[in-house]
């Protein structure tokens, strides 16, 4: 497998998308934190304003422009599928996936391979796009308001973490999407549609949880499906810290999702026929 | 005998439609075979089962005596390049990035540089070498070239082309068709070439594969193929009708045809007893053409009508 993987990262750098995504992300990271400086001193904000609004939930800083660039409903978030779902799918529609079928590779390496360069890709771009934001937020912000210690680099690491379990579990389900659609128009379009339905329904989850009864199980479930809801939680990088049950509620149910979704991309892949 | 290929009732059905049908294909070591059939008999299918790309619905295929649903199948599809419909190329590369891919999918890690060298010299794109040129803007000829380059760089004991010449100029055609013809020969490579135009593997075959609507016809070597076609003459007359009673009155109709002015008989005749006979009945002669069945007209026969080219 590690030949295909070398194939399939060595023809991802060579596309021109490829280059594409990284000035867009590279064109995000400095054009978000400069726009919101620009947007404070057009207000006048001063750095005491700025602490204020941060504390009320409305303020920025290097760890929030961190963690929102993360949003897969963000700008880059949301174009990063796009990218890679069309620099993957060439191999279908280019028709090379039959060389590697051809020279005798099995379907699960080149089905694994495909899983893995996505996933490097996807991942390497949104945390090289969220991690260039916070360092150019950093001219401008501070990282937090209260200094930087190493309990916050721990909660770093586990939000840092956390993300990018979200994202190979974008990965996965585009790759499931390639394989099965084998078009990069009908995968974009099949991830979106999973996108779209995850957001309503979690907005819909987030409304009906504030409104029921705290004491009930009910709520308590509804609690669970808010928090595991990869595409709507906010449970990432806004606090100081994480309870046990917000790691359990993330990270449990997800990781399960991954494995289903890979497992099941695997398995429709290893008996499809390929034109 | 050493086969490199055997299909055996291989079948493939999509939906209710069976495109492929109990086929029984045998391909030895150091034949060049010809696999033909119309636009649609399945030929492509075959190729695409045999390559792994599809899975049969019934049957199996064996390369190099490995069964396709044996695990150490793969190991033998080491052994064979082909090109399925269209060359499997990447546009955004230039020719020996493309085959410099190749190599990193095959695991060819030693001498990769001499082997893309010596492959698009062998393919007479030797001058692309260096050149940034992308595949994208090759032409069709450069392109189909290029994906023999792709299937020969793993030095495969059998290639297999779907429709090679398909849209080459008749110079390409010579091209591909001699490149054929000096792999098979220098290197021992055996050939599976599909064709929906007989002609053009006349001069590369040494063995025919027939296919018409999923179901192979005939497996014939060339030298059956050739004594298959057979002699004709055609007569033509003022006096068709009654050159037509007298050749009925001499020959069974499997022997001739009727044409718009005249009779088309079939076999090696005693043209001179025939002749003498057409005169003495008074039927003046028009024209009196000697020629053999050409093997277009063979298959065509075989098949049972036009084919759809």
């Amino acid at each position: 497998m590690t030949d295909l993987l070398k194939t399939d990262l060595r023809r991802s750098v060579k596309d021109k998308l490829f280059l594409v995504l990284c000035i867009i992300g590279g064109a995000f990271a400095l054009i978000i934190p400069l726009l919101y400086k620009g947007i404070f001193m057009l207000l006048g904000f001063d750095q005491e304003t700025i602490e204020l609004l941060y504390e009320m939930g409305l303020g920025i800083n290097a760890k929030s422009m961190l963690f929102s660039s993360f949003s897969l409903g963000n700008n880059f978030g949301l174009m990063l599928p796009i990218f890679v779902t069309i620099i993957i799918c060439k191999d279908f529609s280019g028709g090379t996936i039959r060389n590697k079928i051809i020279s005798g590779k099995s379907r699960a390496s080149i089905y694994f391979s495909m899983l893995i360069t996505t996933a490097i890709l996807v991942c390497g771009f949104i945390f090289a796009h969220a991690i260039l934001t916070m360092l150019v937020s950093l001219i401008f912000f501070d990282y937090q308001p209260t200094a930087f210690t190493m309990s916050d680099f721990g909660y770093l690491m586990a939000s840092l973490g956390m993300e990018l379990l979200i994202y190979f579990m974008v990965s996965a389900i585009i790759t499931f999407f390639i394989v099965n659609m084998k078009r990069a128009g009908l995968s974009i379009v099949m991830y979106f549609v999973v996108y779209f339905v995850m957001t309503v329904v979690g907005s819909i989850i987030g409304a009906v949880y504030m409104f029921a009864d705290p004491d009930s199980t009910f709520h308590g479930f509804l609690e669970f499906l808010n928090a595991s809801n990869a595409f709507t939680t906010t449970a990432i990088g806004t606090g100081m810290s994480y309870a046990l049950k917000d790691i359990l509620y993330l990270v449990l149910p997800n990781a399960a999702l991954c494995a289903l979704i890979v497992g099941l991309g695997y398995l429709t892949f290893r008996k499809k026929d390929i034109k | 005998m050493d086969y490199v290929l055997e299909t055996f009732d291989l079948s493939k059905r999509y939906n209710s439609q069976w495109a492929l049908k109990d086929v029984n294909m045998r391909v030895a070591k150091g034949d060049v075979y010809g696999f033909v059939g119309e636009n649609g008999s399945g030929k492509t299918t075959v190729i695409r089962l045999v390559t792994g790309l599809i899975f049969p619905t019934k049957g199996h295929s064996a390369l190099f005596g490995v069964r396709d649903d044996d695990p150490a199948i793969l190991a033998q599809r080491r052994r064979v390049g082909a090109i399925v419909e269209s060359p499997s190329i990447y546009m955004n590369m230039s020719a020996a990035d493309n085959l410099r891919l190749q190599c990193s999918v095959l695991g060819i890690k030693e001498g990769v540089e001499e082997k893309v060298q010596k492959t698009l010299a062998a393919v007479g794109l030797s001058d692309l070498y260096e050149s940034k040129k992308l595949a994208g803007n090759f032409s069709l000829g450069m392109r189909q070239r290029l994906g023999i380059g792709m299937a020969l760089i793993g030095e495969p004991e059998l290639i297999i082309l779907d429709e090679p010449m398909n849209g080459l100029d008749p110079a390409g055609i010579v091209e591909v068709r001699e490149l054929i013809i000096k792999l098979n020969r220098e290197r021992e490579i055996t050939f599976l070439i599909s064709s929906h135009i007989l002609s053009e593997l006349a001069l590369v075959a040494t063995k025919y594969g027939i296919i018409s609507k999923g179901v192979l016809v005939k497996e014939i070597t060339t030298s059956e193929l050739l004594r298959e076609c057979r002699a004709s003459v055609l007569i033509e007359s003022k006096n068709t009708s009654e050159l037509i009673s007298l050749v009925k009155s001499t020959f069974s109709p499997d022997d001739y045809t009727q044409t718009t002015s005249g009779v088309k008989v079939y076999g090696d005749i005693d043209l001179n007893a025939l002749l003498g006979k057409i005169i003495s009945a008074g039927i003046s002669l028009d024209s009196v053409v000697c020629s053999r069945m050409g093997i277009e007209e063979y298959y065509l026969s075989l098949i049972g009508g036009k084919a759809n080219d």
